[in-house]
């Protein structure tokens, strides 16, 4: 046959320099299987072999994590260790905090991030892992940009207990992350009542923010009672919003809840006129509490694959 | 060096392969048919279906897909064009398929795309009729567009950068630039057996170094290996079939992209085999159209997501010189018969994002170069040139910067569905306007 064999060969070798440069991983652990993206599982993955390192290994794991160009530490990924009660053990992103007492440490937006890790450490489930949604300064980016964080309680050798971390800029909305959220504003306005629930989920710096998107509370007719993106505008009947192409998704969402606990719909939504739609989704859950039943909800942007048109 | 059209058929139209060889030229075809099957699993995943109602969409798309394929190659009077033009879960559909289906589920889902094929039956009713719209240099355009649209999809698998966030992943890339180089070189020097299989070489290389370099996720694998071997579709977790007023103009709009994208499909199928190729048979076309459109009603009704002609498996079947019939009602079968077996079907549907890169930049080449071949078959002439450019323009346009458009009247939106149908309908209209006062061309 009369293939050009030096074509064939400089595919190959193209093939193997590339594939020679950096190692992809594949063992996602189980716990990472069960989210929607890539890189998400991969924070996953890589944050809970890190928590099974620092168990077996204790801090001698540090020298690994401070490796350069390795899987614990590359690009813009590192990952911090906190102790229970707050204090900053290990982070090859931010090497200055190590040794600080970082529990009264806020995000730009006042939430508060290291208590919401001591609160991982502190929860009885001995692999306890949680989200942390937080607004951070990168470098000279002049607007703080929202991390997403993945956060594992591990018990070193010695006994004590830590919390292991990592957080990306980058990475999508699962829709884990919203029902979740949701999930937990729900619960708690059952157990705890509209006054203080109200309160605490209006708070904008409150985990029920997840990556921007809020949580919000609707009477069962489409009146929102508690809305922190629109503060200053209680008790507006939404239930005949339409979206970007005319479909009232509202009142779509209200008629799915009037005989379930828990919904979903999609809808198309400008930022400006003359933008080009975007998908947006709600996920929102029916609670009772205080002889009333409410609607909990949060609305999202939907990640769209580059080629959908 | 030959030109695409000008390189001999290993396989023609009523030739029949050697049983190995034809079931392997089924499966070459199989296993680009099989990656569009992410789309449903994504769909499901998204509107927050279990895994077990993904295994039964996708089994019913296979299920439909092959029979598609068979009706679409089996020459009837009034349906089927006779050509090996496979349906593969169309990514046309994708975006109308999934608001439909967040808004009534798959019920929904399932009613639309009966609609939808039905639309597209009444549509090519007509396109006999209006054969006077389409020269070849239109033909050409639609040829071309439908390479076009494969441009963001392909480019996004090969370089792996699915959503605007990722980041591109260089060894991924790598492999992906490898398999399209291997995959070219069999295509353009090799012989026999290296230029009947280049595509199947190319995919096998690239899912070995995938393999070798853990681009296939462990949660890929996990899910294959918790699937069972053999499973019936579970056709009472659908639900039954509705239908939405409100939702008819969308899906008009991809019924008639998707109608456009066939008939590209099906005029590059009968260029392939025929090197005399001067105008397309309409009857054929017409044929064609029908048969793609029942089976897009019939996946509807079976239950599986909208199918659509594959541009990559007619590229293919040109690459390889083998366009027999015969291979078409294999792999129709071997895919129907693959979706009763989920591991099987799974394993070839996480093709990994390099490998499939490669296979559509390889397929949206081909087209585009076809398109452009077809288009200049004819003497350029100013009313041609610019019909033909405004045609490019638009088409380009829609793509590069969609803002402008995002606020034209509701009235123009069928028109602007993609950039292959703003391309075409604009050329149409053009050549149209610009022929007025002059004498009709001869009849050739």
């Amino acid at each position: 046959m009369s293939v050009n064999r030096s074509a064939i060969v400089l595919g190959v070798v193209l093939a193997l320099l590339s594939t020679s440069s950096t190692a992809v991983r594949a063992g996602a652990t189980s716990a990472a299987a069960s989210y929607e993206y890539s890189d998400t599982r991969e924070l996953v993955s890589t944050v809970e072999d890190a928590a099974q390192m620092l168990a077996a290994r204790g801090t001698d794991a540090f020298a690994d994590f401070a490796e350069p160009a390795s899987r614990w530490l590359h690009g813009t990924d590192y990952l911090y260790v906190y102790s229970a009660d707050g204090r900053c053990l290990f982070n090859s992103g931010q090497p200055e905090l190590v040794g600080k007492a970082m529990q009264d440490y806020r995000d730009v937006g006042g939430r508060p991030v290291v208590q919401e890790l001591m609160a991982i450490a502190a929860n009885p489930d001995p692999h306890a892992a949680d989200w942390v949604f937080f607004l951070f300064q990168e470098g000279n980016v002049l607007t703080p940009l929202w991390k997403t964080s993945y956060n594992v309680k591990a018990t070193l050798p010695d006994g004590r207990v830590v919390v292991v971390g990592s957080g990306r800029s980058n990475l999508k909305m699962e829709r884990r992350f919203v029902t979740e959220g949701v999930d937990a504003a729900a619960a708690m306005l059952a157990a705890e009542g509209p006054d203080a629930a109200f309160k605490a989920i209006a708070e904008p710096s409150s985990r029920f923010n997840v990556l921007g998107s809020y949580a919000f509370v609707l009477d069962m007719q489409g009146h929102t009672l508690v809305d922190p993106s629109f503060p200053t505008m209680p008790g507006r009947d939404l239930s005949g919003m339409t979206d970007a192409i005319g479909r009232a998704y509202v009142s779509e969402l209200l008629g799915k809840l009037a005989s379930a606990d828990t919904a979903s719909t999609m809808f198309f939504w400008r930022a400006n006129p003359n933008d080009v739609p975007q998908r947006k989704a709600i996920y929102a859950r029916k609670v009772a509490s205080g002889g009333k039943t409410y609607i909990v909800g949060t609305e999202y942007l939907l990640p769209t694959p580059i080629w959908m048109n | 060096m030959a030109s695409p059209s000008s390189q001999p058929l290993l396989y023609g139209l009523l030739d029949r392969p050697p049983l190995v060889r034809l079931l392997l030229l089924a499966f070459q075809h199989v296993c680009l048919m099989a990656s569009a099957l992410v789309l449903p699993s994504v769909l499901i995943a998204e509107i927050g279906g279990s895994r077990g109602e993904a295994q039964t969409v996708v089994a019913l798309s296979m299920i439909a897909c092959g029979l598609g394929t068979i009706l679409q190659a089996i020459r009837l009077p009034f349906m089927g064009s006779g050509y090996f033009v496979p349906n593969v879960v169309g990514p046309n559909f994708f975006a109308a398929s999934m608001s439909a289906a967040w808004i009534g589920g798959v019920p929904l889902m399932r009613g639309m795309t009966i609609f939808a094929g039905l639309f597209q039956v009444l549509f090519s009713s007509f396109i006999r009729r209006v054969k006077f719209l389409f020269p070849n240099e239109i033909l050409g355009l639609v040829v071309m567009m439908v390479g076009v649209g494969l441009v963001p999809v392909s480019s996004s698998k090969l370089m792996s950068v699915e959503f605007a966030s990722d980041v591109a992943n260089r060894p991924a890339t790598g492999i992906a630039l490898a398999v399209l180089l291997l995959m070219m070189v069999l295509t353009v020097r090799g012989k026999g057996l290296f230029r009947l299989f280049a595509v199947l070489i190319g995919m096998i290389t690239g899912y070995v170094l995938c393999l070798a370099t853990g681009m296939v996720g462990q949660s890929d694998l996990d899910l294959i290996a918790s699937l069972p071997w053999i499973r019936m579709p579970d056709f009472a977790s659908l639900g039954g079939i509705a239908f939405r007023a409100d939702l008819i103009p969308t899906f008009i709009i991809v019924s008639i992209c998707g109608a456009l994208k066939s008939f590209g499909n099906l005029v590059l199928a009968e260029k392939v085999n025929d090197p005399e190729w001067k105008e397309p048979d309409m009857g054929s076309m017409q044929r064609g159209l029908i048969a793609d459109g029942v089976a897009l009603a019939g996946a509807g009704v079976l239950g599986g997501m909208a199918s659509d002609t594959s541009s990559s498996n007619v590229v293919l079947s040109g690459t390889s010189g083998a366009t027999s019939r015969v291979i078409a009602y294999a792999t129709g079968a071997i895919f129907i018969v693959l979706g009763f077996f989920p591991k099987v079907s799974s394993l070839l549907a996480v093709m990994p994002a390099p490998v499939a890169g490669a296979v559509l930049v390889f397929s949206a080449c081909y087209m585009i170069m076809s398109g452009l071949q077809i288009m200049t078959s004819e003497k350029l002439d100013y009313r041609r040139t610019f019909a033909i450019g405004l045609g490019l323009f638009a088409g380009f346009s829609h793509d590069m910067v969609p803002q402008v458009y995002a606020n034209v009247p509701a009235f123009v939106h069928p028109v602007m569905g993609t950039s292959l149908s703003f391309a075409v309908i604009v050329a149409v209209l053009l050549n149209q306007l610009l022929a007025v006062g002059l004498p009709a061309p001869s009849p050739r």
